[in-house]
């Protein structure tokens, strides 16, 4: 085989490419697994030593040869190509595709910040049953039947399916897990309870017949109403910003003794009660078997609507129950 | 109740603060109350109603808050016993159990003093006479309700009982009742005088022509009176008031006070006692108070004289026993004030919660314990949102039409004794009617609707369970949708650490019931091992249709509880193989009727460990193989200690191709990549 004209042969046909994939066809014709340089260096066992050697190193010299040139015809290619695409222009003022995305439901939004920030400083979150009994509800948290504060708690009650069944109902608050969850654990413990709830009463802006609660309980040797403030204070400018206010005022469960409303400002300066609260009833603590006194403890319900109302300027929590996508994408 | 503010002020000899500052004082320190001019509309906490549904009671209140003096007196001296020639009994003194009666000679019954009139005008209420306004004005000053009687229009002895089926009572304003049995009246011969603690009857009324009255002030039993008014659906002031729970104590009071400012007012020319029927007299209560749990439960350093203060002012009387422990005496109309710690709140209430410091409570560092509940319903719903769901929450009631719509079964759902409307009939059966129905509102407005909700069904008996359920629409691309929420469902399975799900179309099971809710054929039970955790597919295109929508609707419905059984945190890291994969097409042709995911779980199994993956890659259907269908499966081969060679994958390929053909599927020509 004339080495020569090969090279000579090869140098042609990689100037005669026009594309970088003609090229690789040309670059596989003679170094390709099948290819004539290839095949030529197998073709040496047939020779001498001697002709062995001095074939093979020209054979080499070619190999290296067409290589080079190869790669520099690649080289060119390449930068004509980059060359050109640098040079392409797309509009970037077109707006960016749009993505589909799903939104959290703003009340789960605010149950999570309050069961975060309640984490933090070590309250557990547990939760307890939607259809309860009338003794959770009622009886175990110092509201026996006939006592004039059940009407605070206008219930739906379940249809019974035997007569001699016990009377249930939906729970009006997240209450009755207190009892539950003391019944159930020793203290020293801090709990949250989020939770739907329900009461049978007409609906308004700031009233609906179903709605979200969160229950608070810490029982420990020493619990005070000022480490309620501390607690309820700082929670508040978690949750709400550093220049939050709120005020504590008396109220009236009899779950509670002392018992409290926490409001908050609004931005037209108004108070919006969030959470009743208070110290832990001695009589909470009887009815779940506990020795009087031994223990003490605070409580308080949040209302999520109110948090979120006042949280996101929402002004009818009708709205919150209706699935309205127009509602939901704005969180 | 409307406080006149003036009336408010002719207690103290201090001048008070304006109606808006008391207002807000009084808001902040257990009566949420508002000024309207000269008038404060204060709401009485059901606990204090007892004692403070009066301007005197607001006044001691007041009188705590600002630590001024309560300028207050009535007459001492008892009334003497007249002699009568009619009998006066209680025959359950449970139900009542104090009856006062005083007998006033030869009264004038003219108009009432404008004094009066004025500040019962502006209480809200109206002069009628001297008489009427004489009883109205001691109710909202002392909250005892004071009754008159023409004492000559009285026919023979009277009685306290229950009313007997069928009387007839006919009430001041001319309005007919006919009673049912059992409610406590106020009788003489000829029948019912006054429906007790709540309305006067017309028979006996005092008029501008009366002579002599007879003036009842009695104490009813709450329950006693709430019968009445639920019975008749009749409200009064004296009602709300003994509704209540008024002590029996305020009955002397009242009477005191009335002959006080009745003397002049109606001019009697003699006045006596009938009776004071009061077997059990209520008595006062001494607790033992221990002012370090005092201050430890508020959290403040209040000294022994405050403290002192503020029982006094409230109308309690202290003894201090040691420097650290009192004995307080509560009246007996502070029902509510029963234990220690309701004398807690009555120092931290006046002392004013807002001058308490925030204190940080020291307890043990003892770290929440995780809810993993609660954890995965966050992944759970954070997956479904990062997919581009959105969240909703909806009632948790349906109506009686819902359950035939959906076919479910009415014996299994709960049904309330008192729902809003018929429309909030029963409990929830499943999330999807609901959900459904607010897919279809927005269907008005967006082209595509994709919801979820995580929430509570319940059924008989007694049976709630946490469920997640989506429903969506994106047309036109219906056809692909049922295979997105499957893909959907099966990524979210996997989120959750479960391995072995799996989806079932042989002889679904009605999910909960709901029989007219599924397409019968496009829709499969969702399985973990042996266990039915939920449905997907389609919506029945009937119920579609009922629903509104003219589109296919595709939905799921999970049960989390019996699914989250299943979930598993655990996530243990396989080694990444340093030996390249090798990647085989398998090309089968199978029953129309065989299950997919079978042959997919088939080619696994056979091939043995090295197989690492198993995908379908494509599903063919040609009309010459209707009963038949082709499919192609895309088989990773891979070792986690070797390459694998051509004639290794081999054999591993020729097994699932013998597993194939024992099955009795023939292969097609086999591609490889």
């Amino acid at each position: 085989m004339d080495l020569d004209q090969v090279s000579k042969e090869a140098q042609q046909a990689i100037n005669k490419c026009r594309d970088l994939s003609e090229l690789e066809e040309t670059a596989r014709h003679y170094l390709g697994k099948k290819g004539v340089v290839t095949t030529a260096f197998s073709q040496l066992t047939k020779l001498s030593l001697s002709q062995k050697k001095s074939e093979g190193k020209k054979l080499n010299q070619v190999q290296a040869i067409i290589a080079d040139q190869v790669k520099q015809k690649e080289k060119d290619f390449k930068e004509n190509l980059f060359q050109s695409q640098s040079e392409s222009k797309i509009d970037i003022s077109r707006p960016g595709k749009k993505i589909k995305l799903g939104h959290l439901h703003p009340l789960t939004k605010v149950v999570r910040e309050v069961e975060d920030i309640f984490q933090l400083i070590g309250f557990s979150v547990v939760e307890g049953p939607e259809l309860e009994t009338e003794y959770y509800n009622f009886d175990a948290l110092n509201i026996p039947a006939d006592h004039p504060a059940r009407d605070i708690w206008d219930t739906f009650w379940i249809k019974k399916s035997k007569p001699k069944q016990k009377k249930n109902l939906l729970r009006t608050h997240t209450s009755p897990n207190q009892a539950r969850y003391l019944e159930k654990n020793q203290p020293p413990l801090r709990i949250i309870v989020p939770g739907m709830c329900y009461r049978h009463e007409a609906t308004d802006r700031t009233h609906g017949f179903q709605f979200m609660q969160i229950e608070g309980l810490m029982v420990d040797e020493q619990v005070s109403l000022a480490n309620f403030k501390a607690v309820v204070e700082r929670f508040s400018q978690m949750f709400f910003g550093p220049d939050a206010e709120i005020r504590i005022i008396p109220d009236y469960f009899p779950f509670t003794e002392p018992s409290v409303e926490v409001s908050m400002r609004n931005k037209a300066g108004e108070w919006l009660e969030i959470m009743g609260a208070g110290l832990v009833h001695p009589n909470v603590f009887k009815a779940v078997g506990y020795p009087p006194y031994q223990w003490q403890g605070f409580a308080f319900g949040v209302g999520v609507e109110r948090l979120a109302m006042i949280k996101y300027g929402l002004d009818d929590v009708r709205q919150l129950y209706q699935g309205d996508l127009r509602l939901i994408q704005q969180f | 109740m409307i406080f006149d503010y003036a009336w408010l002020q002719s207690f103290f000899k201090k001048k008070l603060p304006t109606p808006q500052k008391l207002a807000d004082l009084l808001t902040n320190h257990g009566f949420e109350t508002q000024s309207m001019g000269s008038d404060l509309d204060a709401s009485i906490p059901p606990s204090r109603a007892r004692d403070c549904l009066s301007h005197l009671g607001l006044a001691r209140e007041i009188s705590a808050i600002l630590n001024y003096r309560l300028n207050y007196s009535v007459a001492q001296k008892s009334l003497k016993p007249g002699k009568f020639d009619f009998q006066v009994s209680v025959i359950d003194p449970e139900q009542c159990p104090r009856y006062y009666l005083s007998f006033w000679s030869d009264v004038k019954v003219g108009n009432g003093p404008t004094e009066i009139a004025d500040r019962l005008r502006k209480a809200g209420q109206r002069p009628i006479n001297a008489s009427v306004d004489l009883v109205n004005y001691i109710m909202l000053e002392t909250g005892q309700p004071v009754h008159a009687f023409d004492a000559d229009l009285i026919k023979g002895s009277i009685e306290v009982r229950p009313s007997r089926s069928g009387e007839i009572f006919i009430s001041l304003e001319n309005k007919r009742y006919r009673l049912p049995k059992d409610l406590l009246v106020i009788a003489d011969q000829a029948g019912p005088l006054a429906l007790a603690g709540v309305k006067g009857g017309k028979r006996a009324e005092v008029t501008q022509s009366t002579k002599n009255i007879l003036i009842e002030a009695a104490n009813f039993d709450y329950r006693t009176v709430r019968r009445t008014v639920r019975s008749l659906d009749l409200r009064t002031e004296a009602s709300w008031r003994f509704e209540n729970g008024l002590d029996p104590s305020w009955v002397d009071l009242a009477q005191r006070r009335i002959r006080d400012l009745g003397q002049s007012i109606l001019k009697p020319d003699r006045i006596e006692r009938v009776v004071d029927l009061y077997p059990h007299p209520s008595r006062d209560k001494n607790i033992s108070f221990d002012l370090t749990w005092l201050r430890e439960r508020l959290g403040i350093q209040i000294t022994t004289k405050q403290t002192e203060k503020i029982f006094q002012k409230l109308g309690f009387g202290v003894q201090i026993v040691s420097n650290r422990k009192l004995r307080v005496r509560v009246p007996s109309w502070r029902i509510d004030v029963q234990a220690p710690e309701d004398l807690v709140e009555e120092v931290g209430r006046i002392y004013g919660y807002s001058q308490i410091k925030a204190d940080p409570p020291r307890a043990l560092l003892i770290p929440p314990k995780v809810n993993y509940q609660r954890l995965w319903q966050r992944l759970i719903k954070d997956f479904l949102v990062n997919f581009g769901l959105n969240e909703t929450y909806q009632y948790s009631f349906l109506s009686e039409r819902d359950l035939s719509l959906f076919g479910y079964d009415r014996e299994l759902a709960i049904e309330l004794s008192n729902p809003m409307s018929a429309r909030y009939q029963f409990l929830r059966f499943s999330l999807l009617p609901n959900l459904l129905r607010a897919v279809g509102e927005n269907a008005k407005r967006f082209n595509q609707v994709e919801l979820f909700e995580m929430g509570r069904i319940f059924s008989t008996p007694d049976q709630e369970k946490l469920t997640l359920a989506g429903a969506l629409i994106d047309p036109p691309a219906g056809s692909d949708k049922f295979y997105e929420i499957k893909g959907l469902i099966e990524s979210l399975i996997r989120q959750l650490g479960i391995t072995d799900a799996w989806f079932d179309g042989y002889q679904a099971q009605d999910y909960f019931g709901g029989s007219k809710t599924w397409h019968p054929n496009h829709r499969v039970e969702i399985k973990v091992g042996s266990a039915v955790v939920g449905f997907l597919g389609e919506i029945h295109p009937i119920l579609a249709d009922r629903l509104g929508f003219s589109e296919s609707v595709f939905a799921f419905e999970i049960d989390l509880d019996q699914l989250l059984k299943f979930a598993s945190e655990q996530q243990e890291y396989q080694p990444i193989s340093p030996y390249p994969a090798v990647i085989r097409d398998l090309s089968v042709v199978i029953p129309q009727e065989e299950s997919l995911e079978r042959v997919i779980h088939l080619a696994d199994l056979s091939g043995g460990n090295l197989v690492r993956d198993v995908d379908l890659i494509d599903v063919y259907q040609s009309d010459q193989l209707d009963k038949e269908k082709s499919l192609t499966l895309r088989i990773v081969y891979q070792s986690n200690e070797k390459n694998l060679s051509a004639l290794e994958v081999g054999k591993l390929e020729q097994k699932i191709i013998k597993a194939f053909q024992q099955k009795g599927w023939h292969l097609r020509q086999s591609n490889n990549a």
